[in-house]
């Protein structure tokens, strides 16, 4: 069964809860309507859909509850909708903005975003635009899930395609998840119930912090035991979700702002030219955190995913400091976590 | 003076223990939190959820009715304010609750907007970053008490009408459902807080707890209506609703009705009873609620065909005179007969022996007269029954126009229409095919349907939909068979045509999406209507249209 994605509702739809518009009705009739695709298409198993009068034109599809287009390509698969986890600054929207625009061309993989779907990029450039007009990061506001939706159609081969589709959610959403409204964010739950794989993003600067007390057997800061205590609460929460799917969906777990560290000699790997494996980046990456008193968070992610990988990436390639300039960033590995759960997808 | 309350949200930091991310922080023993927690629930969330969209202040507008109380809220989103506690730019957002007792619902929020708007922040953004949020939470402790003022006439009869009314539309086309629909004010079309604020008032109190609106705001607000100084529009209002709006702001400021018992309705509480109360006002006595200062500068209301009756009557009259004049010197000019000339009492001359001609020429006059004074009678009759706006104009053309159809034969088509409506109506009772009854008339009585669904295409509906109906009553007309898609289209058109006679909360565009169920359940009462109340089902829209068909019919 094709099901198209309404990332303004994150709705998954069937056929069923479609509408649709045939330009040559609509001129004939000289009248402008959308009906139910149902009544309209002449098959809703067969791609492109076309129109049951009119063979040869293809529907415009809108989605039934918010009656806002569909892009017809947004065909979604079990493991299309990412959710993207993580504490308040821990580096999402960072993450999710260096990533897009990485995906613009071909990576190494071959895999590059087809078409930004909707008003994805619309969305984005409100979201980072604190970057162009402050030089910095702007926290990210405790919203429902009807804004700051991004849904992209990625060629991942020769001929084949595949949407991927993440809302980026104020840490404290996820934080606060246990006790949050469903009334007041039924999209966001929505777009729980829909996600199919995980990026699971862990403030690097705290991790990295929590190291070096580790190291010297010193006390953490308030913050640094704030930020291990919020991973430890949203993974519950958010474990107790999807085991009730019945199923273990692929993670990503990424360590961000990797250049606060990759200096020293034993993180030099985690550089974008240190020439390292993806196993090698992983079993450090899992290490660093073993290392900083992450356990229970390891242990925890390996219990509610499988798989799981380990990434460490840097968003933007240098310290966060004021003004940001865009033309000196220079993300590292930031595709990687993305690519690894395209893997698992299609594995599966 | 009202109590205020406080509830402050932001993303500063308080202390080297605070963390990240945003949170209510304690505004003291004002705060919503503690000395109303019934509503803090909804005010966290807004306050969550608001976002200047720049780099000015934005603002929210709301009210909430709890416990016997009237509360306006007003929220203030100021984004340069704070930074978090890893650089980030974050926001302070602050609403202010003014509670006021049921009997003084009706204060202006405005007044509270002003007070807002006169919060010293200037004097917050010279402290140093990490102290602003404590600087401001001090500043906010001496606020205990507001001024509240009542809702003035004068005042919203200040604002621009149009700008009064396009703000109205834009609250009422969302009401309530918190959508965040956009809409463009640029500010020298009194694109402030301050104007939109005085605005609000305009609503009826029912409606106001339902409303909300936002200036300046980001999306993933939930008010039902975000204003902005730039960018692109999203609301769309249906005509219905703005003829609503334009007669009810009439009502509310240019008659004699009382404003004030308008203003504090607490029984309106959706558009549909807004129209409906509106109706219900200008009905009776109508040209009784006309202001007395209005009266001052009245004019007759300007009716197209009065000029035109004014020449016709000057017309006869002239004709009139030339023809007695003519026929007057006609006999000045006579030859005298052969039995001369006689000297009458009446003066001038008459012929001789012309007693029968004279006798003729009068009542040739007075019957000319007579049946003059019979026309103008019955063309300017107070009694006739009149439009809306007071004039006889759409009648007097209609008949100037069907001149050539004599009220008999008009009351004779009506009753043959009528009779074959009945006997449609009546077969499809027994056979339950509506749709068939329906397209079986289009193709045998083409002038009947067509003259229907012109009739219907007079509403109040845009021009794209109205055009459709004319092209489709043409091609009724024409004799061309519609096809399925057009005749669906047909349907649909004027199920909706029906349904915004019925309700102003209709556009008519052929979607069916304002059909709700309970609005389906009134036409069906209104027509009479047997079939189950599915705006989608061909036979339900077939009996229903055939059914108002008959009811048209004379």
């Amino acid at each position: 069964m094709m099901r198209f994605l309404c990332k303004d509702c994150w709705i998954a739809h069937e056929p069923s809860t479609l509408l649709a518009r045939c330009k040559r009705c609509e001129v004939n009739a000289q009248i402008e309507r959308r009906d139910p695709l149902q009544s309209k298409a002449a098959s809703v198993s067969a791609f492109p859909l076309v129109c049951r009068l009119h063979p040869s034109e293809p529907l415009d599809i809108y989605c039934g509850t918010c009656e806002r287009e569909v892009p017809p390509r947004t065909l979604i698969g079990d493991r299309s909708i990412i959710a993207v986890l993580g504490d308040t600054a821990s580096g999402k929207t960072s993450l999710l903005w260096v990533l897009s625009e990485r995906l613009r061309k071909p990576n190494e993989a071959g895999v590059f975003i087809r078409q930004v779907l909707g008003d994805s990029d619309e969305q984005m450039t409100k979201a980072i635009r604190s970057i162009f007009d402050d030089g910095r990061m702007s926290a990210t506001p405790s919203t429902d899930a009807n804004v700051r939706n991004y849904a992209w159609e990625l060629a991942t081969g020769a001929s084949s395609t595949t949407v991927i589709a993440f809302h980026d959610a104020a840490g404290e959403l996820w934080t606060e998840l246990g006790d949050l409204s469903r009334r007041e964010y039924e999209r966001f739950y929505r777009y729980l119930d829909l996600v199919g794989s995980v990026i699971f993003a862990i403030d690097g600067a705290r991790v990295i912090e929590a190291f070096d007390v580790e190291a010297r057997q010193g006390v953490a800061t308030p913050q640094a035991r704030a930020a291990h205590l919020h991973e430890v609460s949203i993974l519950d929460t958010v474990s107790r979700r999807l085991r009730a799917k019945g199923e273990r969906l692929p993670a990503s777990v990424v360590v961000t702002k990797s250049d606060l560290f990759w200096n020293r000699a034993q993180f030099k790997l985690f550089r974008q030219d240190s020439g390292a494996s993806e196993e090698a980046i992983g079993n450090a990456t899992r290490d660093l955190l073993l290392k900083a008193g992450r356990q229970s968070i390891v242990t925890a992610l390996e219990e509610t995913f499988a798989p799981v990988r380990y990434f460490t990436v840097s968003a933007f390639g240098r310290a966060l400091r004021a003004p940001l300039k865009i033309e000196r960033l220079a993300p590292a590995r930031v595709e990687e976590p993305l690519m690894a759960l395209l893997g698992a997808g299609v594995a599966r | 003076m009202a109590e205020v309350f406080h509830r402050v949200y932001t993303h500063a930091v308080l202390d080297s223990f605070d963390s990240t991310g945003g949170r209510a922080v304690p505004a003291g023993e004002r705060d919503v939190a503690v000395v109303l927690p019934e509503l803090a629930g909804d005010i966290d969330e807004l306050l969550r959820k608001t976002t200047p969209e720049a780099h000015g202040t934005a603002w929210i507008v709301r009210r909430f009715i709890s416990s016997g109380w009237a509360y306006g809220c007003v929220i203030t989103s100021y984004p340069d304010l704070i930074v978090d506690a890893r650089g980030r730019s974050g926001v302070l957002n602050h609403a202010r609750l003014v509670r006021v007792g049921a009997g003084e619902a009706t204060f202006d929020i405005a007044q509270l907007v002003a007070t807002a708007a006169e919060f010293p922040i200037e004097d917050v953004c010279q402290s140093p970053a990490e102290r602003r949020l404590a600087d401001y939470l001090d500043a906010v402790s001496g606020e205990q008490a507001v001024e509240v003022r009542p809702v003035s006439i004068e005042v919203l009869d200040q604002l621009p009408r149009e700008f009064l009314r396009e703000f109205l539309i834009a609250c009422l086309a969302g009401l309530g459902a918190r959508k965040s629909m956009r809409y463009v004010v640029p500010s020298d079309e009194g694109g402030s807080i301050e104007s939109l604020a005085t605005a609000w008032a305009a609503l009826p109190l029912g409606l106001q707890p339902a409303s909300s609106f936002g200036f300046g705001v980001a999306d993933g607000c939930p008010v039902d209506a975000i204003f902005s100084g730039s960018g692109s529009s999203t609301g769309v209002a249906s005509e219905g609703l703005a003829g609503c709006v334009t007669r009810y702001l009439n009502l509310l400021l240019d008659t004699s009705y009382d404003s004030q018992s308008l203003l504090r309705n607490r029984e309106i509480t959706s558009v549909s009873k807004l129209e409906q109360m509106v109706s219900n006002a200008e009905a009776p006595g109508k040209k009784a609620m006309k202001k007395t200062k209005k009266r001052d500068d009245w004019t007759p209301p300007q009716n197209e065909a009065a000029p035109q009756v004014d020449r016709q009557y000057k017309a006869m009259e002239e004709s009139l005179r030339a023809y007695i004049d003519q026929r007057l010197s006609l006999l000045e000019s006579r030859p005298p007969s052969a039995g001369g000339v006689t000297a009458q009492s009446a003066g001038g001359l008459v012929p001789a022996g012309s007693g029968n001609w004279l006798a003729w020429t009068i009542a040739l006059t007075a019957a000319a007269v007579a049946i003059f004074a019979v026309v103008m009678m019955l063309l300017r009759s107070p009694d006739r029954p009149r439009d809306d706006d007071g004039s006889s104009s759409a009648r007097i053309e209609e008949q100037t126009a069907s001149s050539d159809l004599t009220e008999t034969e008009a009351s004779s088509s009506g009753s043959a229409n009528r009779r074959v409506l009945e006997d449609a109506i009546a077969r499809a009772n027994a056979s339950g095919k509506w749709a068939d009854e329906l397209k079986n008339l289009l193709t045998d009585h083409p002038t009947l349907s067509a003259g229907a669904v012109r009739a219907a295409a007079n509403g109040d509906m845009s021009d794209r939909s109205r055009t459709a109906l004319e092209k489709l009553a043409q091609q009724i007309e024409g004799g061309t068979d519609l096809g399925r898609d057009r005749r669906e289209a047909l349907r649909a058109l004027l199920l909706e045509a029906i349904a915004a006679s019925v309700s102003s909360n209709v556009t008519v565009d052929g979607t069916l999406t304002d059909l709700k169920p309970e609005l389906l359940e009134r036409i069906k009462e209104k027509f009479r209507v047997a079939a189950a109340a599915k705006a989608a089902s061909p036979e339900f829209q077939a009996e229903v249209i055939l059914r108002w068909m008959k009811d048209r019919e004379p």
